[in-house]
């Protein structure tokens, strides 16, 4: 049954992060093989736990734990869901989420949530710029990053499906439904959101989404400006790459990660070895914000946003900023 | 199909195919790259009772989904490992003669690629989480597979251990048994000075483990400690075999320098006299130059 965009008539925001629990909830109900596993991260106790305790786990403050515990129940024919944030899913239990889930190609479900600067108040300890960055280079990892409630549910409802391993990167706080209609959702299959015929700008989640239509906008009288929503990190849409690379003067690429090897990286090894074209690459720099502020304003101090996009649009193409 | 564990084993069968077990690792030490020679000697009794009277497995169809299941957590033993699996029948014996050589299947750590290794395994504190995940998932699924991981003392200096230890309980895994190698040595030394005698009972005991300390060279205390069915009470079971380093090669035994050993054509020899004296109830010479 094709999945609806959510109703939200009013321009809500919604949680993908509360939104995929739900989803889950239901997706349980109908597949009792696919478990819950929270590492005490709040809240999933009371909305899977006491609906479904039979599968439900809760491993304790122990991601390095959980993410081996989801490796055995793969292996063992479950379709195990591990939550825990974004940076103790690729730092912390790094080593666990490569060896004993990406190598041996399980079908574990990885969810981090508070993904990026969406922690922003928390402090450096819970930003997680560096996930795409680190998990794209695991073997078998499918690394997906949703732009908003609707796609993330389209991308729980397949990775539950899917043959193999799966990070989906989710923030932490409600965000505007970019989706007006519905739309198929394929693992590395890139979403065209706008076209344009002067300059790509190619982005993954909701803020790097957002600013990015948002400066296709501004710069209208301008440039004809194509917006890509990169939501499949890996597999990368390579075909969509090259297109762009092909068809248009330059690519933007924006990411709420570091600029280093993250989305903006990957599309640099594609186009540096198929189709040579000019990129300037979008993402936070690489001393993260070492004050707190919310997602917003830190997103603003790293150049994730659409007034900056639209100056490197018109720097490529040589027009006064 | 319904598997069953061969219980009709002798005890002497056990200790002689945990001699055979000790000569293949012998053997795979035997080249220029070596072998984890000491814990692959100090396991090999306990290998050789699971692999031949406790685990309920189907050479022929190693994966077998009523399998129990058994990893291997101090992956570095593989050499022990391999040889198991060639002496129940699951890898071809013969082919340890390739161990660690260009291009073969038998590396330094074990892949999960071979028939009968669940996980590839090798770093070191990621056995006793996967085990729990293998237990949990065989009661969802209401199969009777019970789990059994190995690891060694010095492991237990891994912070994930205890995340484990302490997760099992809380989940009623009767089903898991955990088994220590206790051969109290290291690379750089004793282990004792992370894992002071005493201690290790008591905190597993305390996160609700059901502990045993044995003898891990006895066979029949390692078969009876084995063997029973899930208990009752729910507990997870956690084995304590004292073991020696390097056992029964007398002039490694209890020495550091059994960790990672390539044998020389001169050592392999002494190894192997030393050895064959173990089985023939002769007193070997226990010189300690090597």
């Amino acid at each position: 049954m094709p999945i609806e965009p959510l109703s939200n008539p009013d321009g809500q925001l919604v949680s993908a992060r509360e939104h995929c629990r739900q989803t889950l909830l239901r997706l349980a109900q109908e597949n009792r093989d696919i478990l819950c596993l929270d590492s005490d991260i709040g809240g999933l106790d009371s909305c899977f736990g006491d609906v479904l305790p039979e599968q439900y786990f809760d491993v304790g403050i122990a991601e390095a734990n959980m993410m081996s515990i989801a490796a055995g129940l793969a292996k063992g024919g479950c379709r195990p869901v591990a939550h825990t944030m974004a940076g103790f899913a690729s730092t912390r239990a790094c080593e666990q989420v490569k060896l004993d889930i990406a190598y041996h190609d399980l079908p574990v479900v990885i969810i981090g949530s508070h993904g990026g600067l969406s922690a922003g108040h928390y402090g450096m300890t819970h930003f997680c710029v560096e996930d795409l960055a680190i998990l794209r280079s695991f073997p078998n990892l499918t690394v997906v990053v949703p732009c908003d409630a609707y796609e993330a549910e389209k991308a729980l409802v397949a990775a539950t499906q899917h043959d193999g391993p799966i990070y989906i990167r989710l923030g932490r706080n409600p965000t505007p439904i970019l989706h007006r209609q519905p739309n198929p959702f394929e693992f590395g299959r890139a979403q065209i959101l706008r076209d344009g015929a002067d300059i790509t700008i190619i982005g993954c989640g909701p803020h790097a989404i957002a600013a990015a239509l948002e400066a296709a906008e501004l710069s209208l009288s301008q440039a004809s400006v194509r917006v890509i929503n990169m939501h499949t990190i890996k597999p990368l849409d390579t075909a969509a790459i090259v297109a762009a690379a092909r068809e248009t003067k330059a690519l933007i690429t924006v990411e709420e990660h570091t600029i280093q090897g993250g989305l903006g990286g990957a599309i640099c090894e594609v186009v540096a070895q198929k189709q040579p074209c000019p990129v300037t690459c979008v993402g936070v720099p690489e001393h993260v914000p070492s004050r707190v502020g919310d997602e917003k304003t830190l997103l603003e101090q790293c150049g994730i946003s659409a007034p900056r996009l639209r100056d490197a649009i018109l720097r490529h193409l040589a027009l006064p900023q | 199909m319904t598997i069953a564990a061969v219980t009709s084993r002798s005890h002497e069968f056990l200790a002689h195919e945990a001699f055979e077990i000790r000569r293949l690792v012998l053997e795979m030490a035997h080249q220029p790259h070596g072998a984890h020679l000491g814990g692959a000697l100090s396991a090999a009794d306990i290998l050789s009772v699971l692999y031949h009277r406790i685990l309920r497995l189907n050479p022929d169809n190693p994966d077998c989904q009523n399998r129990d299941h058994f990893v291997l957590s101090k992956g570095h033993i593989a050499a022990g490992l391999y040889a198991a699996l060639m002496r129940r029948g699951i890898l071809p014996e013969g082919d340890h003669k390739t161990y660690c050589q260009n291009g073969s299947y038998l590396g330094g750590h074990p892949s999960h690629s071979l028939p009968g290794v669940e996980f590839t395994t090798g770093s070191l504190g990621h056995g006793l989480s996967l085990g729990i995940g293998l237990a949990l998932a065989a009661r969802k699924k209401k199969r009777e597979n019970r789990t059994f991981v190995l690891m060694g003392d010095g492991e237990l200096q891994e912070g994930s251990v205890y995340e484990a230890a302490s997760a099992a309980p809380r989940f009623n895994l009767s089903t898991l048994t955990a088994i220590i190698d206790r051969n109290d040595l290291q690379i750089n030394g004793s282990v004792e000075p992370w894992l002071p005698k005493g201690a290790l009972t008591e905190r597993w005991k305390s996160y609700g483990w059901q502990v045993f300390e044995i003898d891990g060279h006895d066979i029949g205390t390692l078969v009876s400690t084995l063997s029973p069915s899930p208990q009752e009470s729910g507990c997870p079971r956690l084995i304590i075999a004292n073991t020696t380093k390097a056992k029964g090669v007398a002039f490694m035994e209890n020495n550091r320098k059994s960790h990672s050993v390539a044998l020389s054509d001169r050592l392999y020899h002494r190894a192997r006299g030393q050895l064959n004296a173990t089985k023939n109830n002769q007193n070997p010479e226990t010189t300690d130059a090597y």
